[in-house]
């Protein structure tokens, strides 16, 4: 079983202060193998922060470069890992078009020729099973829950995804008004046809 | 016997003129000490034996003897006192059989009269003070004359040390003796005013001695007898202890009588180990609710203290003592009236008493000055508790104008006192609920934190500033922002003294200046006028900042006015008023105001910003942002019903890649965002300019310097010219703020309707397929140059398909299944793609064909 932390578009500090108390409460380092980010952290701070929660080095970051990252650091515009029978494609999602569109995402995952593509820029959590193809399209939202043009109820979130052999769980915490803490949980099979 | 070895001797009644005590080395001294006390040794034991014998004529003359060992001036304090303390002993001896009267003496007061016989001053003072214990105790005279007479023989002995010593001993004598309130030595004739004076009286003596200590010998030995009479300190303060003691002391005495001699004698000595210590004595000995009373005369003690007297270490501790006695009695209820402390005008007599001080002492060191205000502060606190800021702020506007005087313009520079200063500023930071209102509240702050110097300053800026955003403080209003910033003008623009910091550091800085906009809450409750005169206020502090900060804090500041412009596009629109009313328009709407806000004046400033990141920053990397921001608030211009200014927004934009992006990859990338951004455009545009815009992006994604960029580019600007048919953005928008409205939100958002309008999504076949031809030449030509050099771009060929696949599903009817059979056949042969992520292209097709509504549609693609 490996477990990977999906998370991005922080925005600290130019769409929020700071991470939420409670996630902050949550994610420590120690249990997490792999961080994957889909980018927008913009500020070395919140980078800081991610590499604290591998653990100085004994989990992987695979972070990738968001629409508001170019001022602090250099990251790439997407990234391919490799995590037990999976291949998993990050991208932040601002170049692709239309934003947060089920069938331009697909085609990324094809190109990017992998089995889990996650993105982010939408600020919303979005998880779409494509069993016929055998994929995963996971956006985590926006950690901080930060503004954006594109809707006017984003709430903080992020993703864990537990995998284990050609099963990946995915829990979705979402911060809801009034600080209060959900936990969804979406289980997908590669292997398994029906949608 | 002992004569030899003592030098100066004879001397030691006539006082001053010796050589001090404490010559020769550690060895010689004990060597005297020891001769010394095997001396008293042996002369006791005649002394002893005598008295034995009722020999009390013999018994004096040998307890004399013994007492001349204490003539001499060779022995240091601290050996003297071994000796003195052998003394005493023996001298109990001899108290104990004289303190019944002997035989053959016919009253006390011939005995006295008798010990004035002795040779020496020295023994026979001791010997006087013993029989004068005695001469009290059968009463046959009053205590005080005898007090009073030994006290004024005591004069005989002018040597520091001897006399100390001597003085200690007839304390130890009287302490017991003293005509004290319910004493048996009160008397119709002798009370407690006369234990007071033989005390003062004493005290003054000894103070005298204890000064003159300093002066004795040679002057390279300064240091070493200012440490042996701070060792003897305490034998001057037992009269203290004594005076505190005292049954019968009360307020009125001791304010009338006994401080008044203390401070006399204190400030004539002029000298500063002693002013010091007495006045400490003089706070810890005697009880607060004497201290209550005479501050004022204590404090005014303080400012004539000596220059290098360190005052503050007798006022601070007066205050913590008077402090901690309000305290205890605010927690003990206060309910005894009497007892309740006339705050105010304690209060403000001790602010005026220390401000006195520290103007009266033009040297005192800023530290000094800052810790004896802060103590100052901290009694404020602690007997005002929580409504004590006004008194704080008192304090703290006092220390400002004793700071400037010292300063006259400028900065602090010494270490310590800015050390000190920054200290004094935390404390009244946390007093307040938050530091936004302690900087609110207490005016002193601001006036203070302008005396310190950069490095400090910024470090006390950062700490407000951090702790705000760590606790999350809303800045509820313009005021408060606009204090708040001024308090922390180091970090937002350069000044005389700035710190000069490393570009990591500063970049921290100006990240925690960034957080802080977020405590403006402008899209919640905060009215929109207060909301919108805070970002200008922002504004207008960030805009001095030059580029290097900018680039971080008119960033958040864009996108608060983004998020105000969407609550204000909200509040335009009308409202049901209660369940059935009809929908009203929000008043001033119809002149572009909401909440008395110019929508347009939003804009306004957001192009301000947007212009200075481009114009300003460009060597910050400013055009990006500045195209970023441009794209932001075009279409929040745009949803905003602001066609003219959402076009403004978005040809600048292009204004932005055109002029000032010129590498190839920033050009891509920038692009990438135009064309997704002017994709997601749906309504509030002019058809003409709708379609300048088109033009510009397809024309500038077809001329990108690299073909591969040109194929990528013009692909993702094909969708520009299709959009799927979506609801009205602002209505969604409308409905997910409504939804996620906290509960006093809410009412400001709910039963609000948008105004309907005709969308008209735009569907143009013919130019998506113009786009995919066009990239697909683009892919011929990438792949042509890349041929000669080994490389390959025939995964373009791939990405082509995907897009192709992409408007074939959408039903676009200038893509033909021909058009997809014709590239899925050309990615078939190509090579150099990646087979597995060719076999996923052709697997999704096969699924498609397999089932679903599309199925029979994609039937008529050929997949290998």
């Amino acid at each position: 079983m490996v477990l990977a932390l999906v998370i991005g578009d922080m925005h600290i500090p130019h769409r929020a202060a700071d991470l939420p108390t409670k996630f902050k409460e949550l994610l420590v380092p120690g249990k997490i193998q792999h961080v994957i980010c889909t980018g927008n952290l913009c500020s070395k701070d919140a980078l800081d922060w991610l590499k604290g929660l591998c653990g100085g080095g004994t989990s992987a970051l695979h972070v990738v470069e968001g629409d508001f990252d170019d001022d602090f650091t250099t990251l790439p515009q997407s990234k391919v890992v490799n995590i037990g029978d999976f291949r998993i494609g990050v991208t932040h999602g601002h170049a692709i078009v239309p934003w947060g569109d089920i069938e331009a995402l697909k085609s990324v995952q094809r190109l990017m020729d992998v089995d889990v593509l996650v993105t982010g820029h939408t600020h919303a959590f979005a998880a779409y099973k494509v069993n016929g193809d055998k994929a995963l399209i996971i956006n985590p939202g926006s950690a901080t829950g930060a503004f954006t043009p594109l809707r006017s109820d984003v709430k903080p979130s992020f993703v864990l995804m537990d995998i284990e052999g050609s099963r990946i769980v995915v829990y979705v915490y979402e911060l809801l008004p009034g600080d209060e803490l959900k936990v969804d949980k979406i289980v997908w099979n590669k292997d398994e046809s029906t949608s | 016997m002992v004569s030899g070895r003592r030098g100066g001797g004879g001397s030691s009644s006539s006082g001053g003129g010796g050589s001090g005590g404490g010559g020769g080395g550690v060895h010689e001294q004990e060597k005297w000490l020891h001769s010394a006390l095997q001396s008293v040794k042996s002369h006791s034991f005649h002394m002893k034996a005598a008295l034995d014998a009722n020999a009390l004529g013999e018994a004096l003359r040998h307890a004399s003897v013994m007492l001349s060992e204490l003539r001499t001036a060779l022995l240091s304090p601290g050996r003297y006192y071994s000796l003195f303390l052998a003394c005493c002993d023996e001298l109990r001896h001899l108290s104990a059989y004289v303190s019944t009267l002997p035989a053959g003496v016919a009253s006390y007061g011939a005995l006295y009269e008798r010990t004035q016989h002795c040779g020496n001053v020295v023994p026979r003072l001791y010997l006087l003070v013993t029989v004068g214990g005695n001469f009290i105790a059968s009463k046959e005279a009053g205590s005080k004359d005898v007090l009073s007479d030994l006290v004024e023989m005591c004069k005989g002995v002018q040597h520091p040390a001897k006399g100390l010593f001597l003085r200690s001993y007839l304390l130890q004598t009287a302490r017991d003796k003293l005509p004290d309130v319910g004493s048996p030595y009160e008397s119709g004739e002798a009370g407690v005013a006369d234990a007071v004076h033989f005390l003062l009286d004493n005290f003054a003596e000894m103070n005298k001695l204890w000064v003159r200590m300093r002066y004795q010998g040679a002057a390279e030995d300064a240091m070493r007898r200012e440490k042996e009479r701070g060792e003897l300190r305490e034998l001057v303060g037992k009269n203290l202890t004594l005076l505190s003691e005292l049954e019968g002391l009360d307020v009125k005495m001791y304010a009338n009588d006994v401080l008044p001699k203390l401070v006399e004698q204190v400030l004539a000595c002029k000298d500063d180990l002693a002013q010091a210590y007495v006045m400490d004595v003089i706070v810890q000995r005697f009880p607060d609710e004497y201290h209550k009373e005479t501050f004022p005369a204590f404090l005014a003690a303080c400012k004539e203290l000596q220059p290098s007297v360190d005052v503050t270490r007798c006022v601070s501790p007066l205050l913590e003592r008077l402090a901690e006695d309000y305290k205890q009695a605010a927690e003990s209820g206060a309910s005894d009236v009497g007892g309740e402390p006339k705050e105010g005008d304690t209060f403000s007599s001790l602010l005026t008493c220390i401000t006195e001080i520290s103007e009266s002492r033009e040297d005192m060191p800023h530290d000094k000055v800052c810790d004896m205000f802060g103590a100052m502060m901290a009694y404020a606190v602690a007997v005002h508790g929580a409504s004590s800021l006004a008194h704080v702020d008192a304090v703290l506007n006092a220390c400002h104008g004793a700071l400037t005087k010292r300063l006259t313009g400028g900065v602090m520079k010494d270490r310590k006192g800015v050390e000190a200063l920054s200290r004094m500023l935390k404390k009244p930071l946390q007093l307040a609920d938050n530091p936004v209102d302690a900087i609110m509240n207490l005016s002193g702050l601001s006036k203070l934190v302008v005396l310190l110097g950069g490095m400090a300053r910024r470090e006390n800026a950062l700490v407000v500033l951090r702790r705000c955003v760590e606790m999350g403080v809303p800045i509820a209003n313009e005021e408060a922002l606009s204090k708040l910033l001024s308090y922390c003008d180091v970090l937002l623009h350069d000044m005389d003294g700035s710190p000069d910091l490393d570009e990591e550091d500063f970049a921290e800085d100006q990240e925690v200046v960034a957080r802080v906009v977020h405590l403006l809450h402008v899209d919640a409750t905060t009215p929109p006028k207060e909301a919108f005169a805070m970002i200008s206020t922002a504004h207008a502090a960030f805009s001095k900042g030059g580029s290097r900060r900018m680039r971080y804090t008119l960033v958040p500041l864009a996108f608060a006015a983004l998020r105000l412009a969407r609550r204000l596009r909200i509040l335009a629109y009308p409202q049901k008023q209660g369940d059935d009313g009809e929908p009203v328009a929000s008043p001033g709407a119809e002149k572009g105001k909401v909440g008395g806000v110019s929508t347009k004046k939003v804009f306004g400033l957001l192009h301000e910003m947007a212009s200075a990141f481009w114009e300003k920053c460009s060597d910050q990397n400013g055009a990006p942002l500045a195209l970023k921001t441009f794209l932001c608030a075009g279409e929040s211009a745009l949803l905003s019903g602001l066609g003219a200014i959402g076009e403004e927004f978005l040809t600048k934009a292009f204004e932005v890649y055109e002029e000032s992006i010129s590498e190839s990859q920033a050009q891509y990338n920038a692009l990438a965002l135009i064309t997704a951004a002017l994709q997601h455009v749906r309504l509030g545009l002019e058809k003409d300019s709708l379609e300048a815009l088109l033009h510009k992006a397809t024309s500038c994604s077809s001329s990108l310097l690299k073909k591969r960029d040109q194929c990528l580019a013009v692909l993702r600007a094909s969708h520009l010219f299709w959009q799927d048919d979506v609801t009205d953005p602002r209505v969604v928008e409308l409905e997910a703020a409504v939804a996620s409205a906290s509960a006093d939100q809410k009412a400001e958002y709910e039963g609000r309707s948008v105004p309907p309008i005709t969308m008209h999504a735009t569907k143009d076949g013919e130019r998506v397929m113009q786009c995919l031809k066009r990239a697909l030449k683009s892919a011929k030509a990438a792949e042509q140059q890349l041929a000669g050099r080994g490389g390959s771009s025939s995964d373009l060929y791939l990405a082509a398909l995907q897009e192709y696949m992409y408007f074939y599903g959408k039903g676009v009817s200038t893509v033909n299944a021909s058009d997809v059979t014709a590239l899925v056949e050309l990615v078939a042969g190509e090579e150099n793609i990646t087979a597995s992520a060719r076999e996923r292209t052709f697997a999704h097709i096969k699924n498609l064909q397999a089932s679903g509504e599309a199925a029979e549609r994609w039937a008529a693609v050929a997949v290998p």
